[in-house]
């Protein structure tokens, strides 16, 4: 026959693991915020070059375009 | 006045000298019931000094907790204010940004680091302090030098 033992009467063990656990989701929670708007910054970066690319090509053609000799149809 | 000598070398394990008092012989009843709950209070009362520590290790872990997510908030926001709300801008200047933001995604690399190993240990304590009398058992068997005369 298995001897039977009677339970440890825990206090407040179990209180603090429950806080603990609840606790630790609320950190990973906060890391993914954290990486999620560092995610959405770098997509801002991206779209800022697009438009700095995109105005400094027009500004470049422009400038090209100024510095060549007129020539106009029939001349 | 204990009737058996429980020394640390029958085994590091209090549930063996649990067991082993309650499966010895005793001249009577009183003299059975004595013995198993001054074996019991005695390995209780150390454990309740385990579950202790636990709990006060939880709250100094909850503690810098506090901290790692109030300064992890606080560079969200630097991160969010001081540069993608810059970026929204026409007038941004984009070296500068792009400087202040390799300072804060660093300093934001190094938050995140913590939190994730500050919510481990908080998940490998949170085992522990669920079951103290189940941890107990497991650091005397490991360290059996910590086991003592019940």
């Amino acid at each position: 026959m298995t001897i039977q033992t009677t339970p440890y009467p825990a206090y407040y063990g179990p209180r603090a693991a429950g806080l603990l656990r609840l606790r630790a989701e609320g950190y990973r929670g906060a890391a993914e915020e954290l990486r999620a708007e560092l995610a959405a910054t770098e997509r801002y970066f991206t779209a800022a070059f697009e438009r700095v690319d995109e105005s400094s090509s027009t500004r470049d053609r422009i400038r090209d375009l100024a510095k060549r000799p007129t020539r106009r149809i029939g001349a | 006045m204990p009737v058996f000598d429980y020394s640390p070398a029958v085994a590091a394990d209090p549930e063996v000298y649990r067991i082993h008092a309650r499966e010895e012989s005793y001249p009577n009843s009183a003299a059975e019931k004595a013995e198993i709950k001054r074996v019991d209070d005695a390995i209780f009362d150390r454990v309740r000094i385990y579950e202790n520590s636990l709990v006060d290790t939880s709250q100094a872990l909850i503690e810098r907790g506090v901290v790692l997510t109030k300064d992890a908030t606080n560079i969200e926001r630097a991160v969010r204010e001081e540069i993608k709300y810059e970026l929204d801008s026409s007038r941004v200047d984009l070296k500068s940004a792009a400087e202040r933001y390799t300072a804060l995604r660093s300093r934001a690399e190094e938050q995140i680091d913590a939190l994730e190993r500050v919510a481990r240990e908080a998940e490998w304590w949170a085992e522990k302090a669920n079951d103290p009398y189940a941890a107990y058992r497991a650091l005397v068997v490991r360290y059996p030098a910590l086991s003592k005369k019940y």
